[in-house]
């Protein structure tokens, strides 16, 4: 088991690695933008910047051969100076080193000269409320329909549950999402067209919350429903419940204590990956709903081409998917001894 | 000895009943003569997919989903070549058509809409004739219904006051926000009167603070606004600055900094009654000249999650400090305003030649413009609500059309009606032709023969009266009442049972359109990822060993790049289109087939069957091809199908975020690009969610269904 873990660390490390890299190399490779509306100060800040994190080259006198120019700029009393890209490969052997010293690039559009690690670290906590609310609610509901489902196969229950799950993980969220805003916000005036800002009454805030919670949890809720009652009609055709109820155990002993121990152990593991994507944020809710967490932040920066954000943002969703695979797979093991993925 | 309950116990039944009286007719062999033949199958020998189908023949959601499939299949392709476009001409007139099945007035589905709360011209007593069409009003002017006077936040002709609200969006990017004159100070020529004043170009304006000055004076209404009632209105710190032109660019330069504290009430004016004493006072900067100076409001953005704004109510220019510089002068003059209204209708550059004199001296008049976000509030008006017949407004009867003689001329050729002419000096109308009309010809007569084709609307039945106009060489023109269809070459009125778009689309052929391609992409997607899939994973599979450790690895590796990271490192670097997307979704599409069909190769490939025929020499791509696949088949078509919903639900997502296909319909691009309207034309994402959620719900069923069918043993499990 121990070396199984380490084995899957190492592999997801080196994913993590491959796929930063691969990011960073193509993302560099096309020509720096900096946003066209941010004042001089700011962009020679920006470049001086660049320069001492190794990206970008100065000299005081224009060269044709390092590239196009990027800026040029004459500081009161002293000489021009005129910025030029480093080659890519540079830059990549330069921003592993910042990496390690924490320093993940600055803004180039979304806000000038701020640090992109910040930016996230600013937006995350909106979208970590939403999607916690989110989970903490859907979990437990989808696992009570599929329990529900699932003990009560082929009747009406089951039937209603299962189309209404088919129904809802078939249209896509954000049609859901337009047309709850379409219907209880505009419509009936009772939740808020966007997301409140954090100066709002509380109680706005809190009505804020219903449409972005509610949205995220229906894909959840239907996901939840679905896997328990598969795994649940499975066990209950098992034998060992055959032989549970036959020994003598009634049929609630026999489901608590045999059915839904057995059905849990592929579940558990989702439920504890689930809880590390709360980390990630919706982009469609997000971007719908102007909420400022990560998942919009992913937008704005493909839109305002400001790639050194993208670049972050996307490293925290490649991280977090990977994480969520590690959990997945470990605790597989680990709740159910029978299942060692590494002893073959 | 106890009696057996044995009814078989021959040995210890009585005597007599050892006897049983059996003759030898009982014996007689019953087939004896018969011939008797080997018996063929009654039932017809049945394949693995033969039986699959009868099984998915008895799941009849899934039958249910697949009939609907094909139904959606044909028509994506079926309606697209068979209903015909808005004719490309009228595409301009037929945009935002009502659904309309049913014949106009019937109340449902009849291309009508309900406009509430729209303002009132109180001269005619008709809602906003700038917009709406008396003839298109359901009811004429009884179904008009009065409902007082209201707020509004957006300008209009109609409206008066409010406040001009410039806020800066949680969202901006730049350090700065400005509401600044917009057009103010390029140089127009100060000579002429108001009405023909032009901008010139490359003609400065300056601002000498040394010689000459001016006063500002305005108000600000924040505080006039109840906290309660507006949460959302927090204010802040602003300035008022001169931006002046340097080098190709503009810089601000900030004349005065006001605090939060120091907003007064509307009532109170703030003012800087000398500019030139502030920028003399002003210690730190020696600027006297300003270029081609703008007035500014500038807000700092703080980047808080708050929504700034400054509600400016009233802003006057006191310009008699100026006498050198009437250019100025008259910038200064045009760009104040007391009615912020008025002020944002400048800007917006809507046709102010209505009935209300206090807007026509603004013929080019200076606007207001805003680096981030300027909208009105607070506006009165005067309301109604009433019904709108949209194809009416659109395509129906249009008064004063110009029609040019080219046009009159096939018309008469095509015997619509008769011509006669009236020339100068002359008090008589002599029948002619269109061709006939010269320079001397003031009046024609048209007398209307064929009613039905005749785009022009007769008001009299002997023939209407129309003035020449416009007469030169290349021809002339009189002006009209016509129906717009029939000047389209429509008999009657089209009828779009989805309505139109904003450009003019039939939303019924635009939306299969829409779907076609995305099934089209959905599909071709699939196939290249499955037959890629199918390669990779029966290689990876049926050879095991390093071959498969090395080739698992890099799946490994790249199902943990999330597609979306791959989607944007394709638009970045190959921009959008539907090829791009197609390549992104192939990239990691494959890799769900991949594991499938390895997973498969491991079940099959030691089965004995596979043994045998290896002994018999059988080689590795006959093994694979002809023994291990067919068996390995239904499982993995099963994942290719259900593959399908899953791109046309990634393009539709991606289309909707507003990264997707560019310059092609599919139905993510149509509901993005009329993911704005919901509020004003919700019709316009209903069908095309329909459709989507219909053949989400289809394809997942059948899908499901097809897996049933074809892997009993995997029956109710997901995934």
């Amino acid at each position: 088991m121990v070396k199984y873990s380490i084995k899957r660390i190492i592999l997801a490390l080196v994913t993590a690695f491959i796929i930063l890299s691969l990011t960073f190399i193509l993302v560099k490779s096309i020509p720096l933008v900096v946003e066209a509306g941010s004042t001089t100060a700011s962009k020679f800040a920006f470049f001086e910047k660049q320069v001492s994190l190794g990206y970008v080259i100065s000299t005081n006198t224009p060269r044709s051969d390092l590239g196009p120019l990027l800026f040029s700029y004459k500081p009161q009393g002293a000489a021009m100076i005129y910025y030029y890209e480093r080659p890519v490969l540079d830059q990549y052997v330069n921003w592993l080193g910042n990496i390690f010293r924490g320093d993940w690039g600055t803004s180039t559009a979304i806000k000038m000269n701020v640090g992109a690690m910040d930016i996230i670290l600013e937006r995350l906590p909106t979208s970590l409320i939403i999607n916690i609310i989110s989970v903490v609610i859907s979990v437990p509901l989808g696992i009570l329909l599929g329990i529900v489902a699932g003990l009560r196969k082929n009747t009406w229950v089951d039937h209603l549950i299962s189309t209404l799950v088919m129904i809802f993980i078939s249209i896509p969220s954000f049609v859901i999402i337009t047309y709850m805003i379409y219907f209880f916000a505009f419509k009936a005036g009772a939740l808020p067209m966007m997301w409140p800002n954090s100066n709002a009454p509380i109680e706005k805030r809190l009505l804020g919350l219903i449409i972005p919670v509610v949205s995220l949890s229906f894909g959840s809720i239907c996901g939840y429903t679905r896997f328990v009652r598969a795994e649940l009609c499975e066990v209950m055709s098992s034998e060992y419940l055959l032989l549970a109820r036959t020994k003598g155990l009634t049929k609630n002993q026999a489901i608590t204590r045999h059915a839904l121990r057995n059905a849990f152990v592929p579940i558990l593991p989702s439920i504890l990956a689930e809880f590390i994507g709360v980390f990630g944020g919706s982009m469609i809710l997000e971007g719908l709903y102007n909420i400022p967490g990560i998942g919009s932040l992913y937008i704005d920066a493909l839109n305002k081409k400001d790639y050194n954000v993208l670049m972050v943002d996307m490293a925290v969703f490649t991280i977090i998917g990977l994480l969520a695979g590690i959990v997945l797979d470990l605790s597989y093991g680990f709740i159910d001894p029978r299942i060692r993925m590494g002893e073959k | 000895m106890a009696k057996k309950n044995n009814d078989f116990d021959l040995v210890n039944l009585p005597i007599e009943a050892q006897d049983p009286s059996i003759s030898a007719e009982d014996f007689v062999p019953t087939s004896a003569d018969k011939q008797i033949h080997e018996q063929h199958f009654q039932t017809k020998p049945t394949t693995f997919f033969i039986d699959s189908m009868k099984r998915f023949a008895k799941n009849k959601s899934s039958v249910v989903a697949a009939v609907i499939l094909g139904l959606l299949l044909i028509l994506a392709f079926v309606v697209p070549a068979v209903e015909s476009d808005v004719d490309k001409s009228m595409t301009s007139y037929a945009t935002y058509l009502e659904p309309k099945l049913f014949d106009s007035g019937t109340g449902w589905w009849d291309g009508t809409k309900k406009c509430v709360d729209i303002a009132l011209d109180p001269v005619s007593g008709l809602p906003d004739p700038t917009v709406y069409k008396e003839n298109a009003i359901i009811g004429g002017k009884a179904g008009i219904t009065r409902t007082g006077r209201k707020i509004r936040n957006s300008p209009n002709p109609y409206a008066i006051g409010g406040d001009v609200k410039f806020y800066i969006d949680r969202n901006t990017t730049t350090d700065l926000a400005f509401f600044r004159t917009n057009t103010f100070l390029t140089y127009k020529d100060p000579s002429k009167p108001m009405e023909q004043r032009q901008v010139i170009e490359n003609e400065n304006v300056v601002f000498d603070s040394s010689k000459e000055t001016f006063g500002i004076k305005f108000a600000i209404s924040n505080l006039d606004y109840p906290k309660e009632q507006y949460p959302e209105l927090e204010f802040t710190d602003f300035s008022i600055a001169i931006y002046y032109n340097v080098d190709g660019g503009s810089d601000p330069y900030i004349l005065k900094e006001y605090k939060k504290e120091d907003i007064k009430p509307s009532s109170e004016f703030m003012e800087i009654p000398d500019v030139s004493k502030q920028i003399r006072d002003n210690k730190d900067t020696e600027m006297t000249k300003f270029v081609n100076p703008h007035i500014a409001f500038i807000i700092k953005n703080q980047y808080e999650d708050i929504e700034y704004s400054i509600m400016i109510n009233q802003l006057l220019f006191d310009t008699n400090g100026i006498t050198n510089n009437p250019n100025l002068k008259v910038g200064l003059d045009e760009a104040q305003f007391s009615d912020a209204n008025e002020c944002l209708l400048r800007e917006n550059k809507i046709d102010i030649n209505i009935s209300q004199d206090k807007y026509k001296q603004f013929i080019n008049p200076t606007g207001w413009s805003s680096s981030s976000f300027m909208g009105l509030s607070n506006a009165v008006y005067e309301s109604c609500t009433f019904v709108y017949d949209t194809y009416e407004a659109a395509l129906g009867l249009t008064k004063d059309y110009p029609l040019g003689n080219d046009k009159l001329q096939s018309y008469e050729n095509m015997g619509y009606f008769k011509t006669y002419l009236k020339n100068a000096g002359s008090s008589r109308y002599v029948e002619g032709s269109i061709g006939d009309v010269n320079r001397n010809t003031q009046s024609i007569k048209l007398e209307i023969l064929n009613y039905d084709k005749c785009p022009i609307v007769p008001t009299d039945p002997e023939g209407d009266v129309y003035k020449i106009k416009n007469y030169d060489s290349y021809g002339w023109q009189i002006d009209v009442n016509i129906l717009i269809y029939k000047y389209y070459g429509y008999s009657s009125m089209p009828r779009y049972i989805f309505g139109t778009d904003a450009s003019g689309h039939n939303m019924n052929k635009y939306v299969f359109e829409g779907l076609r391609n995305s099934l089209l992409l959905g599909i071709i997607t699939s196939a290249i990822c499955f037959v890629f899939g199918l390669l990779w994973g029966s290689i990876s599979g049926y050879f095991g060993g390093t071959t498969d450790l090395v080739m698992e690895r890099f799946t490994d590796i790249l199902s943990g790049v999330p597609w979306i990271v791959v989607m944007t490192l394709c638009i970045i670097k190959l921009g959008q289109s539907m090829l791009v997307f197609g390549i992104s979704l192939c990239l990691t599409g494959w890799i769900g087939t991949a594991a499938t069909t390895r997973t498969q190769f491991y079940r099959f490939k030691n089965r004995e069957y596979v043994f045998a025929s290896r002994t018999l020499g059988a080689s590795d791509a006959r093994l694979i091809v002809k023994h291990i696949l067919p068996n390995a088949m239904g499982t993995i078509i099963t994942g290719a199908v259900l593959m399908i919903p899953s791109v046309i639900f990634s393009e539709a997502t991606i289309s909707y975020l507003g990264l997707g296909l560019k310059g092609m319909s599919s139905l993510g691009v149509i509901l993005s690009d009329n993911q704005k309207e919901l509020i004003t034309h919700p019709y316009l994402l209903i069908f095309p969610s329909i459709i989507i959620a219909l053949i989400m719900i289809s394809f997942n069923l059948f899908g499901n269904g097809l897996r049933d069918a074809i892997n009993p043993s995997l029956k109710g499990e997901d995934e």
